[in-house]
This record gives C-alpha cells, structure tokens and sequence, in this order.
C-alpha cells in the first residue's frame, strides 16, 4: 500500500530536480564567480562600535581579545602601545568610522577606519576639548565579521599604493603587487627611517619590511646586512646570525647597474621566527626588504615570499649615483644647502649654521635633520623638524613640553629649571622656547650643560642643538640659534 | 830576542837607496785634485764655523720669536682633545666590532665536544649523586635571580623595539621594528646627539590632557 503513494512522490522530485538543475548550477556557478561574502557596511560599522566600547574601558587586554590574530607580532603592538597610553592620567574615548567602503581581500574584508580620541579625566567625566586622530587598517574575516588585525595606516601616503603595489619615484624602486600580501605604508616618524612600508600575507603570520635609508657614506651591501644583523643580535640576546651572502633580486633586468651590491642573511630569534635580510645598495643609497615570520609559516608559502621579492624592481637602474642618494633627501624633507644656509621650501624655512662648519643632511624618520661640525674640535650644531606625533592633528606647547621631559629623561638630562618659558611667535612665525640641560651624570670630556631651542608652529616642532667644548665656538653657535627665519 | 830578523834582508833598499830611487810616476791631475780637496776642506770648515757662529745668534729677533711662541693651551683644550681621542677610539673599535663575526663551530667539534660531555657524563654518575643536591640548590638559586631579569630582556623585534625606543616615542610602536633599531644602532655613533625621536600622539594626548584643563 505504501509503494504506490511513495513512488510518486519520488517521481515528481527526481522530475523536479531534474527541471531545475539548470538553474542549480547557474546558481553555483554564479556564486564561484562571485567569490568569498562581502560584508555589508552596517555589519562592518556594528564591529567597531563593539571595538570602540572596549577601547573605552580602557582595558588593553579585553580590547585585543576581541581580535581572532593569527600576527603574534601586531597583537603584541597593539596590546604595548594601549597599556601605555591607558596608564595614563586622562582616559581617552574614541569614535571611529568607516573612511572608505569595505574592500573584499581573498576571505577577508579590509577596512580603512578613521578614529576619533577624545580625552576625559581618569574617572570617565565629560570628555575634555583635546583630541586625535588616526587611521588604520582593520581586517574582518568576511564571514563572521571578526577582527583579525589593525594596523596603524597614514592616508596620505595610501596615495602611492595602487593594487597593493608600492610605487616611490624619489627612492626609485616599486615592489609589491602580488596575490595575498596587503600593502600597509608606515609614517617615517613611526619607522624611524626615511620611508618604510609593510607586506603582510593574510592568513598567515609573514610580513614583509621594506625600508629606504641614505648613508652618509656609502656602504657596502654585506657591511650593511651584518650590521642590521649585529642591531637585531643586541636588542634581542639568543638571536643567531646566519652567513652573509650575495643576493641578487631576482625581479632586477639585465644588465644590472654597475655599482649594484645586493646581498642577505638569515637571522633566528630565541622565539624559533626567523627573519630573512635582504639589502640593495647603489651608493648611498640603501633599500632594505626584512621578511620574518615563522620557519613554518616560511616553509608553508615560500612561492608568495619569493613572488614578492621578486616584484622589486629600480625604477631608473641608471641613474647617476650623486643624484639617487640626493633626491629621496630633497624630495622627502624639502631642504637644500647652500654653504652653511640650509634653506627648506617645504617647511617655508631657513637657517644659517656657523661659519665654516661642515654641515650634512641627515636620513632619520624626522621631517629633516641638519649637523654641522665644528672641524677640528668635537662642536656639533643640530637642526631637527618634526611633524605632529603621530595621532596628533597639530603640535601644542604644552604636547612639546611633555615630550621635551620625556626625551631629556630619556637622554639621562635635567632641565634647568630657571628658563624662561615660552616666547610668542616673532617675524619667523614660531613660538620659541630656549632650555638649558645638564647630565644627570658628568663624564669626564663631556660639556656641563646643553643647550636646546625648541621652536614651535602647529605644524612643525623645530629643534636646535648644540654643543661645544670652548667659549669661542659658544658664541657661533648662539648666532647661529637666531638665525632661523620664515622662507 | 826581538823577534827580529838576525840580518836584515838584502832585497830591502837601504835608506839612501830609498831616497835615490826614481819618483814614482805621477797623474797628469794629481796636483790639480789635491789642490781642490785641500780647497773643498777649507771651505767646509767654513761653513761648520759660519753655522755654529748662527747658532749662537738668533736668526730672528728675540722679539719677534718671543711673539711666535705657542699659546698657553685653552680651558677646554684637554677636555676637548680626550674627547676626540674617545670618540676616534670609539669609532674604530665599533668598526672593528662590527666586522668581527662569531665563527660558528664545526659539525666535528659538536660531535667531540658532545661524545666528551657524554664520556664525562658515565665517568661522573658516581660523584653527580654526591653533588646533585648542591647542584640543584645553586640551579634553583640561579633560576629565581635570572627569573626577573630575563622577563626584561626582549624576545621578539616588537618588545626589543619598545625598549630600545622608550615607550613614550613613536617607534617604539613600530610596526616594522627592524628599523627602530637599525636607526637605535647608527645613532651609537653620534653619541654627543640628543636622541631625537619622533613622540606617540596618543601617548602624548592622554598624558597631557589634564595638563590642558
């Protein structure tokens, strides 16, 4: 009795599924083509509202739980720099928005945020009329909207990423571009480096650093490898130099440029990561490409490691040696010298250092840095600008006075107390502030005291230093302090 | 005895003989060089004589050289010159340290080394029971002194950045730390240099908001 009722029921399904298998496979088809699930910008806003509550509670902790990392080393970043920031007297609120549309990478979603601080006091009251800005990256896994990573990002420098392929016509080389590895730029002053950017290949615990630097003097390509070697060896005890070897890049046409030196070593930390040093150098100029991550995360993608190194390419492999070393310096930070006058268009500025001394430019993560020798003795005379720190829309004098505390702390000096505070803006345009500091502890050889100027706009911070050995160079180098003037 | 011949020897020319023996033959110019030695001679003797006469007397006024005398070196001369000697001694033995690589030791020496500790080890079981006690109590004691000490030393490039830098400035928190500390590494040498680095705005910004109020 009963076969004769099911049989047809069968039937018409097989029928039914036979009708619309078409349609099945178009569907399935469609939804190949269509890829990974995007998510939606309402589900993406909803994520940093939930991030932004926990950055509130100022608890660094619960905030980074809040992430799925699979980059111990981010995850590390972020945790050191909230605990000190929410150690702090104020407690900071942020509010935090989309800055561009959700943009689908692989099973991901990358998202370009922008966040807003506000600072209130330690008991949580109304929030005070300081603030900050900043933007970063955060990746959601595309399915579940969890937070995978964030990463500090500056938009203006988003300008020289296209299709995650990092172009600098100044610094003359482009690399990047291949399939997996997000293209994240630092700000100079976070790198501490003329230029830096930042590959990291989702899914796994691999990025790749690339950094740009001008020697005063040219370096030769191993001497330079084995001494960011020996750098990483004495900041972490245990770590283990491989040999230096030569390296070619493989993405580099022939014939290669004369004066080319490339070559690499392999650097293990105690922890097991394993950081793989690459550097081309062409004269002074240095360009740095440090891939680390785990032996097995290394083991496991090498065909993405070696696509990337091998999508560095010189823009101009001819080009003459004096002006490679020149142009990142002039095109970066603006300034020029002209005997002893260092004249800066970008920052409308200009300086004259004393007479006869020697003055460079130097590469730093600065806005620009300019020495000045005294030839024959020990005098130096320092020209430093800085942007706004980072996170900060514009200098203030009071940010430049806590930050002045905090690097004489740090360089072992006591601010005399006896300055007269700040002056307000004259014909240069800048508020100035001239401070006296003595070692905490005197060497013998070592001058007694110090003198700094800070000289103060919202958008630069410049600071003069200098230091001599005997009353005549004292007096060039108190000419030389007035000598700042608006271009 | 004189040791002397007993008879002189006949070959021998007597003195008269000696004096009556023809001249010998002499050089067309003998007389003309002899003349100029004899001329050459005088004139050095001159000169030796001209220049001790100098030398007594100041070639210059005693004015004058009394006004070319070096100066009394300046306050800052010593001090200055043993800074400049450090900081040249600095630079080369940095230069020398930075050429110098650790020899990695050879599969052969692991090998030794490893069967020695091992011979040792047999050789030792005796004794080991004896000291294991001692040995374990220092362990333990070295362990608890390193404990707080190694929590400081960083691990990863993250936490070496953040005590390199300072955790009040920029790249402490830098996302690409192998620069943080190559830049930590060249300011070694300039280390009369403020260490001038870049400050965190967030750090900044709540360190100093109730400053503003």
């Amino acid at each position: 009795m009963i076969r004769p009722v099911v049989c047809p029921v069968i039937r018409t399904l097989i029928h039914t599924l036979i009708r619309t298998a078409p349609l099945l496979l178009l569907g399935t088809e469609l939804a190949a083509q269509a890829g990974p699930p995007v998510l939606g910008r309402a589900r993406c806003e909803q994520t940093l509202e939930q991030l932004d509550q926990l950055f509130d509670r100022g608890d660094a902790d619960a905030y980074a739980a809040a992430f799925t990392w699979d980059r111990p080393s981010l995850q590390q970043l972020l945790v050191q720099r909230l605990r000190q920031v929410f150690a702090q007297p104020a407690r900071l609120q942020r509010r935090s928005q989309l800055h561009a549309e959700p943009r689908p990478f692989g099973a991901r979603t990358v998202l370009l945020v922008r966040h807003e601080f506000r600072a209130g006091t330690a008991t949580g009251t109304a929030p005070g009329e300081a603030s900050g800005v900043e933007h970063s990256f955060i990746v959601l896994d595309s399915t579940a909207a969890t937070p995978l990573l964030q990463i500090e990002v500056p938009p203006d420098q988003l300008a020289d990423v296209s299709a995650e392929r990092f172009t600098c016509a100044a610094c003359n080389y482009r690399v990047g571009g291949t399939p997996g590895w997000l293209c994240v730029p630092v700000r100079p002053d976070r790198a501490d480096d003329l230029e830096a950017v930042c590959f990291l290949l989702l899914g796994s615990d691999l990025g790749c650093e690339v950094a740009v630097h001008i020697d005063e003097l040219p370096l030769p390509a191993p001497q330079a490898i084995e001494q960011l070697a020996r750098a990483i060896a004495t900041a972490v005890p245990g770590t283990r130099i491989g040999p230096v070897e030569p390296w070619t890049p493989p993405g580099l046409q022939a014939p290669l440029p004369p004066h080319l030196q490339g070559a690499r070593a392999t650097v293990t930390l105690p922890d097991g990561s394993v950081n793989l040093l690459h550097t081309t150098t062409l004269g002074a100029l240095r360009h740095v490409l440090v891939v680390r991550g785990s032996a097995a995360a290394m083991a496991s993608h090498k065909q993405e490691v070696e696509a990337l190194l091998a999508s560095y390419e010189l823009l101009q492999p001819d080009a003459e040696l004096a002006e490679l070393a020149a142009r990142p310096l002039r095109l970066h930070h603006g300034g020029v010298l002209a005997g002893c006058e260092y004249r800066n268009d970008r920052w409308h500025l200009c300086f004259t250092g004393p007479l006869q001394w020697h003055p460079v430019l130097r590469c730093t993560g600065a806005a620009f840095q300019v020495v000045w020798s005294c030839p024959g003795s020990s005098g130096r005379l320092y020209l430093s600008g800085f942007t706004p720190p980072p996170g900060l829309p514009c200098w203030s004098r009071v940010t430049a006075d806590r930050w002045l505390a905090d690097l004489c702390e740090r360089a072992q000096l006591q601010l005399q107390p006896d300055d007269a505070g700040w002056l307000d803006p004259d014909a240069s345009r800048f508020a100035l502030r001239t401070v006296i500091a003595a070692p905490k502890r005197s060497e013998q050889g070592q001058p007694a005291s110090r003198t700094i100027r800070l000289c103060l706009r919202d958008d630069l911070l410049v600071v003069i230093d200098g230091q001599v050995t005997s009353d005549g160079d004292d007096g060039l180098l108190r000419a030389a302090f007035t000598s700042l003037r608006a271009r | 005895m004189t040791g002397l011949p007993a008879e002189p020897l006949s070959d021998f020319p007597s003195e008269d003989e000696w004096l009556s023996l023809p001249p010998p033959l002499i050089g067309v110019d003998f007389v003309e060089r002899t003349w100029a030695a004899v001329q050459q001679d005088r004139r050095d003797q001159a000169d030796e004589q001209l220049f001790a006469d100098r030398l007594r007397e100041p070639a210059l006024p005693r004015e004058l050289l009394a006004a070319l005398q070096p100066p009394e070196p300046s306050t800052g001369f010593a001090a200055r010159t043993a800074a400049l000697v450090q900081r040249d001694r600095q630079d080369r033995l940095r230069s020398l340290l930075l050429r110098y690589v650790a020899p990695e030791p050879t599969p052969d020496f692991v090998a030794r080394t490893l069967a020695a500790l091992h011979q040792e080890h047999h050789r030792s079981l005796v004794q080991r029971s004896v000291w294991s006690a001692a040995v374990a109590a220092a362990a333990a004691a070295l362990l608890l002194w390193a404990r707080p000490w190694s929590k400081a030393r960083p691990t990863s490039l993250q936490q070496a950045a953040l005590v390199s830098a300072g955790p009040a400035f920029a790249p402490a928190f830098n996302p690409v730390p192998s620069t943080t500390l190559g830049a930590a590494f060249g300011r070694g040498r300039d280390p009369d240099a403020l260490p001038l680095l870049a400050g965190d705005g967030l750090y900044l910004l709540a360190a100093t908001a109730v400053t503003r109020r």
